[in-house]
């Protein structure tokens, strides 16, 4: 949520707070500009912090702060506060003598950071792309990882020499040095074994989801929430009316069979809660499977289906909307333990599958990377890390556009609830479900409703483009890295053109968006 | 307050219950002069040298 470049040098500079820009000597600290964000700038003698964070509706704004020099113990107590904040945050600290420098992140990875510290510098941003404009090459290890179908949360990234600044973590530098902290790892998988919530559960579950989604300062037109028509989108769409009143919706239709169980289900959540909603056809805004660079960079791990969501995040912000809120997060929030084990789910064959096709596009060198173990991951984290990850998909486009995610069923605290709850709360989503047929009524999400999904759409696509792209890929680029068999990629597009299966899909979505990614590198 | 709202409201309340990373802020002063490994390209010198300050 901030961008910066500084000349380690220029930390012992005086720091000037102007015109949204904190500036010493030649370096600079812009805060993302959004009316989600505050930024808080304090100094003591010699030290200083810069925070830019979430507004919380329960917390006093310390914006006023930026004039004045603190104490030492005031300096501390705001130190620590910042720390603790409820909401995300990412946070500067700064010692000038030595020119020492402290980069944190807050618990939400809601937007991350990149980072590129050199001996003399360090260069931060919300936005991998920034990153693009100098000679870049990528990281074998990740991209061997993200080929296979693994999603690493990692400090290390698809760019040599870039670290994302993940949840928690701290960077420190200074001339000559820098190092990077992980955080100690946070099990929220502790259930209940007693019977404490049965009962109470779906109340507790409302008045958190709805604490959750009240933190955040806004008025109901200055939020727009993404619905699905699925029972997570719908879930947050009944918090946030009931803490704002009428907000926007806006969603993505499906074409084929899943389309008018889609429109019918929309309807029914819309009318009930009184949305504004808004809509595209996924035909209308296929994404591009063009794979040589154009001006607007692209990047591996991103969201796929991006003109569509363009299009729906334009007309967001061009109504005045700056909260996007989404159900990410909903489908990691009631686990099922290992001695839960129900009938064994298909998802796992599919992942399965599509690893085994996966592991025949790479070449040995890329194979034995992936077996490797991954020793510098992210460790366990408040928030599921696949959570994470979709924020590090999306934020990006979403800053972008001038809107600031909120994923309610990501927050920490609903999240460890939810994992201890006992199994009754947590079987097929019970403490979900009950509280979408308070709100919404039984009717919506009958017992044997079916999650609409996009699978279909990308393999039919390729399917119909695989002239074009055949003819794209007599070159690669990733082949040219070693990291791929030119002649198993072409094997693969063959196939999914054929059989538009979804195992096979899969790893060959993630090669053809990583070898644009490459393309585009100087 | 009856168990289950304390429960919840313990789980809210805890000053870190989620693991921030709690150090104080970072000593003011800088050293100036350290032991420092000599550089690997003159190795027939003393192993140990005073940066100076």
């Amino acid at each position: 949520m901030l961008k910066a470049e500084i000349a380690l040098r220029d930390l012992s500079c005086a720091p000037e707070w102007r015109d949204g820009v904190l500036s010493l000597g030649a370096s600079w600290i812009r805060p993302h500009a959004h009316a989600a964000l505050e930024t808080l700038f304090a100094h003591t003698q010699g030290q200083w912090i810069f925070v830019v964070r979430e507004r919380h509706a329960g917390m006093p704004s310390r914006e006023d702060d930026a004039h004045t020099t603190l104490d030492a113990k005031a300096f501390d107590e705001l130190h620590r506060a910042c720390l603790l904040w409820p909401l995300d945050y990412v946070m500067i600290e700064v010692a000038q003598a030595g020119h020492r420098i402290k980069l944190r992140s807050g618990m939400y990875g809601a937007a991350p950071v990149y980072c590129r510290s050199t001996t003399d510098a360090l260069s931060v941003s919300w936005d991998l792309a920034d990153f693009l404009a100098a000679p870049a090459s990528i990281d074998f290890d990740i991209a061997s990882v993200f080929l296979a179908q693994g999603s690493p949360y990692s400090a290390q990234t698809i760019l040599s020499g870039v670290t994302l600044l993940t949840e928690r973590a701290v960077i420190f530098a200074e001339p000559g040095k820098a190092r990077y902290h992980y955080p100690a790892a946070v099990e929220t998988g502790a259930r209940s074994t007693a019977s404490t919530f049965d009962g109470d559960a779906d109340d507790a579950f409302e008045k958190l989801l709805h604490g959750v989604v009240s933190a955040r300062p806004a008025e109901g037109e200055r939020i727009a929430v993404e619905l699905s028509g699925g029972m997570d989108s719908a879930t947050v769409a009944c918090a946030l009316t009931s803490a704002f009143g009428k907000v926007a919706s806006k969603g993505i239709l499906l074409s084929g069979e899943e389309r008018q169980p889609q429109v019918a289900r929309r309807e029914k959540i819309g009318q009930r809660l009184g949305l504004l909603d808004d809509t595209v056809d996924i035909d209308a805004y296929l994404p591009t499977l063009d794979l040589q660079p154009g001006e607007r960079k692209v990047y591996p791990h991103a969201e796929l289906y991006l003109e569509a969501f363009d299009r729906l995040w334009g007309a967001a912000r061009s109504e005045g909307r700056e909260l996007l809120f989404t159900g990410v997060g909903g489908d990691e929030l009631f686990p099922t333990y290992q001695d839960e084990a129900e009938a064994a789910s298909t998802g796992s064959e599919l992942v399965e599958q599509a690893r085994h096709h996966a592991t025949r596009l790479l070449t040995p060198r890329a194979q034995a990377a992936v077996r490797a173990s991954r020793m510098f991951d992210a460790p366990a984290s408040p928030i599921p890390v696949s959570s994470l990850l979709a924020s590090t998909c999306q934020a990006p486009h979403l800053l972008r556009h001038g809107l600031w995610p909120v994923n309610p069923l990501s927050d920490p605290r609903l999240v460890a609830f939810c994992h201890r709850l006992p199994h009754a709360g947590r079987h097929r989503r019970g403490a979900m479900r009950r509280y979408l047929g308070r709100h919404l009524g039984a009717d919506v999400f009958p017992p044997d409703y079916a999650k609409e999904t996009f699978a279909r759409v990308l393999p039919d696509l390729i399917s119909r483009h695989e002239k074009q792209l055949a003819a794209q890929l007599r070159e690669c680029a990733l082949a040219d890295h070693g990291l791929v068999d030119h002649g198993a990629a072409l094997a693969l597009l063959k196939e999914v053109a054929a059989t538009r299966g979804d195992a096979s899909a899969a790893p060959l979505i993630a090669f053809l968006w990583l070898e644009r990614f490459v393309r585009q590198l100087a | 307050m009856n168990t289950l709202e304390a429960k919840i409201e313990g789980a809210v309340e805890e000053s870190n219950p989620f693991a921030i990373q709690m150090d104080g802020p970072m000593q003011k002063d800088a050293v100036t002069g350290a032991l420092e490994m000599k550089p690997m390209g003159f190795p027939q010198d003393a192993r140990w040298y005073y940066s100076g300050g």
